[in-house]
């Protein structure tokens, strides 16, 4: 666990978000991905944390506005549009 | 209303159970505004392009406004009245500039001066640092043996569940959780369109997964998914 590339337990867990997210630097992300695939309890952590990420795009990309709305939304975008006209 | 980008960095050679999830939204397509100059172009031009622009996000705009409003008859009004909004400031929108996190900033300005007033909700804040969190998982390493279990015992959870669990956290967490995971949004671009500072941010991000994480255990023990944990409490 305490090869040169790699980060040690603390530091895996501090950025573990970090790293989830794509938000840290690509040789940071090289060091705590070293760790994840030496440290079995931090890999494991890690997955439960990709998992929960993984549940709530699942079960949230499925929304589909009723047409209704879109109908609406474009009638009113053409009266916004006439009101305009008429001020000029 | 400037909206900045954080680079994403790219890590080569991992396996890919362990790669960094990007968010499951399609990348943002560069709006095709950028070739036309304000100057030249008419009302109805400027129409034609928000329809064809902007109008493609309704989706996911009436997505996350269910998420804030936990309601679809607000949901949709909060939408409408994003893209109205939206369309009367479309002429200063600044070309090349991220259309889907403008749209994204209007409507959470939206919810919190228009929904989160008539809800009468205080405004929800948590000051609390990140020790307790690595305290947790530090602690967690004793009972590592139990977490692929868990992991695919949580993914077998119906979407239900997980919208009830989402429902629970509190609104900052609940909009930051789904703008970061759902959306893709950078760390920066959601500190955009909450305004605020890129630290409440992530705060607020790893307040929500924590809970979100705890609330799905719970679920999932009650539900018999998972085991209840042996000598009470597990996390």
């Amino acid at each position: 666990m305490t090869e040169q590339h790699a980060c040690s337990c603390n530091e895996a867990l501090a950025s573990v978000y970090d790293y989830l997210d794509s938000e840290i630097e690509a040789e940071a992300a090289q060091a705590i991905a070293g760790h994840l695939q030496e440290c079995p309890p931090c890999a494991d952590q890690y997955r439960m944390e990709q998992m929960v990420k993984a549940l709530v795009q699942r079960t949230c990309c499925q929304e589909r506005a009723p047409e209704t709305l879109r109908v609406r939304i474009v009638a009113q975008i053409s009266q916004v549009r006439i009101t305009y006209r008429r001020e000029i | 209303m400037l909206i900045g980008t954080a680079s994403t960095p790219s890590v080569e050679g991992l396996p890919s159970s362990l790669a960094p999830l990007t968010g499951a939204a399609e990348p943002t397509p560069i709006p095709s505004t950028v070739m036309i100059e304000d100057a030249v172009e008419t009302e109805e031009e400027r129409a034609a392009r928000f329809e064809r622009d902007a109008l493609p996000y309704l989706d996911q705009l009436y997505g996350a406004a269910l998420r804030m409003t936990r309601n679809p008859a607000d949901a949709e009004d909060l939408v409408q009245e994003t893209y109205v909004k939206a369309f009367s400031a479309f002429a200063s929108y600044t070309d090349g500039t991220n259309l889907k996190a403008w749209l994204f900033r209007i409507l959470t300005n939206a919810f919190i001066n228009t929904y989160r007033k008539k809800q009468r909700q205080p405004l929800q804040t948590h000051t609390d640092d990140l020790d307790d969190w690595q305290m947790q998982h530090t602690q967690a390493f004793a009972t590592g043996q139990l977490r692929s279990a868990e992991a695919e015992a949580l993914d077998r959870l119906p979407n239900d569940i997980i919208n009830n669990a989402l429902s629970e956290l509190s609104e900052d967490r609940r909009v930051a959780v789904y703008l970061a995971d759902v959306e893709g949004f950078s760390y920066q671009e959601i500190a955009d369109i909450m305004d605020t500072p890129i630290g409440t941010v992530m705060s607020r991000l790893h307040r929500g997964r924590k809970q979100l994480r705890g609330l799905l255990e719970e679920y999932a023990v009650a539900e018999g998914y998972l085991p209840a944990p042996v000598g009470g409490e597990e996390s």
